[in-house]
């Protein structure tokens, strides 16, 4: 009798299907407690003698600056992601940890933040320019579009500064009829001159504002804001010479730096600084009344938000201030000595950045762009630098 | 068919083709309603809740999201497995012998009965089902062809099956051309009602004055683009020679639908090669198979059933519950692992191609329509086995409610806590963690796709004169789609089809268009 000839292969045997459904069952019963701890901030520490389980926290670091690296405590990041400047570290300890975000020709920017285990810090760094980046606007340009200085000199108006605008340098002095006026230096020109009428009046009612609350009600002379300025649910205002930010909108939409997680009082006043547990046990306590009114040690172990924060202005007299373009978490702020950016976040410190130096110096936003009038020249200053 | 004689017994109930829930009275109605209801409803919750525990209560959404990452890795292996031992197998079917494979039975008694049912398809499609039917390896006399037109095509319809009788009686020992008539009550317009008129006919005009027993006659029923390889017959006579119940078995073979690869859109070509992988799948857990598209049964087990519903959308997969359960349980479908060729979905312009598979993906997952179904006659006969319906019930829920639920849930609401979570939340390194863990599973599931992606360039029809070989890079590369295909065209029509179902808004049939593309 000859054998029976049969597919070689056959369907796949019933008990290779349940070993490997079976095999399949146990990974997941094993992977998902895994997977679950790993995610929330548990890990197997192989370090010590005694193995044992820890709890990590995490950093959350974005930095707007383009060719700049992140450092944790010293260590360079790898983790930087592609299309958003920022990265995320994980598996940090609990405690302060040092960041800081450097680049070539660019202002380091410095903080000390703490990273509670399972909870992530967040932070977010701004590096402006070393060296001024600034555009000249003339009065005049040529047919090609380009400036043209019309005092003549051999040196660049712009010693101080980083341009990689080319000049086009007028040897005559009919220049209203060989060149084109420039609409821009004209509509700049016009800006500033208004500029100068608004501070005017401003400084005007607020003299006004003074000797009125003066007569009135002594004690609440000096707590009126004078200029104010508002931006995405935020408001920018000076009282009596310090520059201060309020968040207006939706509680739990603040922005993380207004808020803090607090541990004890003195691990709280390491992690954040003096001034910001200060800040925030006082505006939370107002929140109260005289008779519920919280104690720090109340706060312990909760995260709390404040909804006011003070800008600094390096102990200098503000000239003039605004919102960083696009920005609630930027302030620019003309001090004595020239135009900074300092940030908002308070935390450990506000790095404050000088993006133009000058002591007799004009500054005014318009749309996105910053201009600066110095001395005869108007000037637009750039935020990132340009290339060369 | 008023005379209920032949037909087993709980078949002769007057539920037994009940094909939704207005056609019953009474409990039986609310108690189909209600299952009409559930899918829908089970689906929506699922969504919904998902949302709103991201909302809610992040952190438990979290978790179960990791959880059903992980269980989608796994199931994505455990799922290649099967493609792969099933494409082994199905690779070396294709080169076995199977004449000689077949020798050792006598068969001669045996008869073959193809019904073509067609709509409105062009000739040409017609002529190459023919055409292969007419290249296949056995003996042509023991085959019987029944082109099933269909008298609402009108003119054109008529006109291509008298062409065709022309062409191809001589060659198959009988061609029986039937038109099923338009507008008959109680029936709705589609594959199912024109194959049962076309299978009664064939009965009383070609079995019945030929003395051709039913037990005697294999009937395979084939979508009008199906193109057979040669040795199908042998194939399925050998599967039914050997089954241990061969009048109570369905025979299954593999769709792979390639027939114009070459000429449609890559999401066709994905959408198509999915179908087919499935199948695939499928042919390895015989356990929960039912018959889909062109498939083959004993005309016995037919006639003891009265053919095909009428009266709903997706009868190629009804007509295997239907013998299951008047069969008291007792029924099968046996994987033949031999696939025959189809059409992918293919329109003249891109945006057709789209719509078209969208149709017929929602004609196919309004399949949900068999829980419904097999649900309420389990309720009733109590005569199938206990441990068999429980079973089977919970596999068909689970079905469809991951087929709906799944893809939505990994690839859009994977990311919900994020948006959705509170502050607390958001501070947290599970908020961070998730995405990353997410991605990164879903990126190992994706290593499944490689082995997609092998095989079936390994499944493809030669490479036409005027197609690059670069066309096959991209064949390869197009298999990272899938997340797309799955949410557009498995979840969305099956979640339409489910809220179609859930609402009483009962579709029609939609006939997908045939046609070839040639550019």
């Amino acid at each position: 009798m000859t054998p029976t000839p049969s597919p070689e292969v056959q369907p796949l045997p019933h008990t290779h299907r349940r070993i490997v459904f079976i095999v399949s069952l146990l990974v997941f019963v094993m992977a998902v407690p895994t997977f679950v701890f790993y995610a929330v901030g548990y890990r197997f520490d192989f370090s010590g003698e005694v193995r044992s389980i820890k709890s990590v926290g995490g950093m959350y670091i974005s930095a707007d600056a383009q060719e700049t690296d992140i450092f944790i405590d010293d260590e360079p990041v790898e983790d930087m992601r592609i299309f958003q400047r920022a990265a995320y570290i994980q598996n940090l300890a609990a405690g302060v940890h040092r960041v800081h975000v450097q680049g070539e020709g660019v202002h380091t920017w410095v903080k000390e933040l703490p990273v509670f285990a399972h909870f992530v810090t967040e932070a977010s760094s701004f590096n402006m320019p070393v060296v001024p980046q600034v555009r000249l606007l003339t009065e005049y340009q040529n047919t090609d579009g380009r400036a043209v200085l019309t005092t003549p000199t051999s040196t660049s108006p712009l010693v101080f500064a980083s341009s990689s605008q080319e000049f086009f340098v007028a040897t005559s002095t009919a220049t209203s009829t060989l060149y084109d006026v420039n609409p821009e230096y004209t509509y700049i020109a016009n800006r500033f001159a208004s500029s100068t009428e608004e501070r005017l009046l401003m400084e005007a009612q607020e003299v006004a504002q003074r000797k009125t609350f003066q007569f009135s009600d002594e004690a609440v002379a000096t707590t009126s804001a004078t200029t104010t300025k508002t931006y995405r649910d935020t408001i920018l205002y000076e009282l009596e010479g310090e520059v201060y930010i309020d968040w207006v909108g939706q509680f739990d939409a603040v922005p993380y730096y207004y808020c803090v997680r607090f541990g004890t009082a003195s691990t709280t006043e390491t992690f954040y600084g003096e001034h910001v547990v200060e800040n925030v046990v006082a505006q939370v306590q107002a929140a109260f009344t005289n008779e519920e009114l919280m104690t720090e040690s109340e706060m312990e172990g909760e995260r709390w938000c404040r909804t006011t924060i003070k800008i600094d202005n390096l102990r200098k007299e503000v000239e003039w201030f605004d919102y960083y373009p696009n920005s609630i978490d930027l302030v620019l702020m003309q001090l004595s000595d020239g135009l900074y950016v300092v940030e908002v976040d308070d935390r450990s410190w506000q790095n404050t950045q000088l993006l133009y130096p000058g002591e007799d110096i004009k500054v005014i936003k318009d749309g996105d762009s910053i201009f600066v009038q110095d001395g005869t020249y108007f000037l637009e200053v750039f935020t990132e630098l340009l290339e060369q | 068919m008023t005379d209920k004689a032949h037909l087993l017994p709980y078949a002769q109930r007057e539920d037994f083709k009940v094909g939704r829930a207005t056609e019953l009275s009474g409990k039986d109605r609310r108690f189909y309603r209600f299952l009409e209801i559930i899918p829908g409803v089970a689906s929506w919750t699922t969504l919904i809740g998902v949302v709103l525990m991201s909302n809610y209560a992040p952190f438990a959404a979290a978790y179960f999201i990791i959880g059903f990452a992980i269980y989608w890795v796994l199931k994505t292996a455990f799922l290649s497995y099967h493609l792969r031992y099933n494409w082994k197998r199905l690779r070396h079917h294709m080169k076995i012998d199977w004449q000689k494979m077949v020798d050792r039975f006598e068969f001669g008694h045996m008869y073959q009965m193809v019904i073509l049912p067609f709509y409105e398809e062009p000739v040409e499609v017609v002529d190459a089902t023919l055409q292969s039917l007419a290249d296949v390896n056995y003996d042509k006399k023991s085959i019987i062809v029944v082109l099933a037109a269909e008298e609402r095509a009108g003119e054109g319809a008529a006109a291509v099956a008298k062409a065709m009788e022309e062409k191809w009686a001589s060659v198959f020992g009988k061609f029986l051309v039937t038109v099923h008539p338009k507008d008959v009550p109680g029936e709705m317009a589609g594959k199912g009602s024109n194959a049962t008129y076309a299978a009664e006919e064939a009965r009383k005009q070609v079995l019945d004055p030929h003395g051709i027993r039913y037990n005697h006659t294999l009937v395979s029923i084939f979508d009008i683009d199906t193109v057979l390889y040669p040795d199908y017959f042998n194939c399925l006579i050998w599967h039914f020679m050997t089954a241990e119940y061969p009048l109570k078995t369905s025979f299954q073979p593999v769709p792979i639908f390639n027939n114009n690869i070459w000429h449609t859109s890559a999401f066709a070509r994905v959408v198509a090669m999915s179908s087919t992988f499935w199948e695939m799948v499928q042919q390895e857990r015989p356990e929960r198979m039912a018959t889909f598209s062109s498939h083959s049964v004993s005309f016995q087990a037919l006639y003891e059933i009265g053919y095909w519903q009428s009266n709903m959308v997706s009868e190629d997969s009804r007509i295997f519950w239907n013998l299951l359960i008047a069969n008291d349980g007792d029924y099968r479908t046996m994987p033949l692992s031999y696939p025959v060729s189809m059409d992918a979905n293919a329109a003249p312009t891109w945006w057709g191609t789209v719509k078209n598979i969208y149709k017929q993906h929602r004609r196919w997952t309004y399949g949900v329509e068999n829980f419904c179904y097999i649900i309420y006659h389990f309720t009733k006969n109590k005569r199938i086995p206990l441990r068999k319906r429980l079973v089977i019930g919970f596999q068909q829920a689970e079905g469809y409610w991951s087929l709906v639920t799944n893809p939505i849930m990994l690839f859009i609401l994977g990311w919900a806590p994020i948006f959705l979570g509170t502050q607390e939340f958001h501070q947290t390194v599970l908020s961070y963690n998730l995405p990353i863990m997410v991605r990164d599973l879903l990126i190992l599931a994706m290593f499944g796709l490689v082995i997609s992606s092998i095989i079936s360039l390994t499944m493809l029809p030669p490479r036409p004169k005027e197609k690059s070989r670069l066309k096959y890079i991209v064949l390869a590369v197009q298999w990272i789609l899938v997340p797309v295909t799955m949410i557009i065209f498995s979840a969305i029509p099956g979640l339409d089809s489910q809220t179609r179902l859930m609402l009483g808004k009962y579709m029609g049939f939609w006939v997908t268009p045939k046609t070839r593309i040639n550019t």
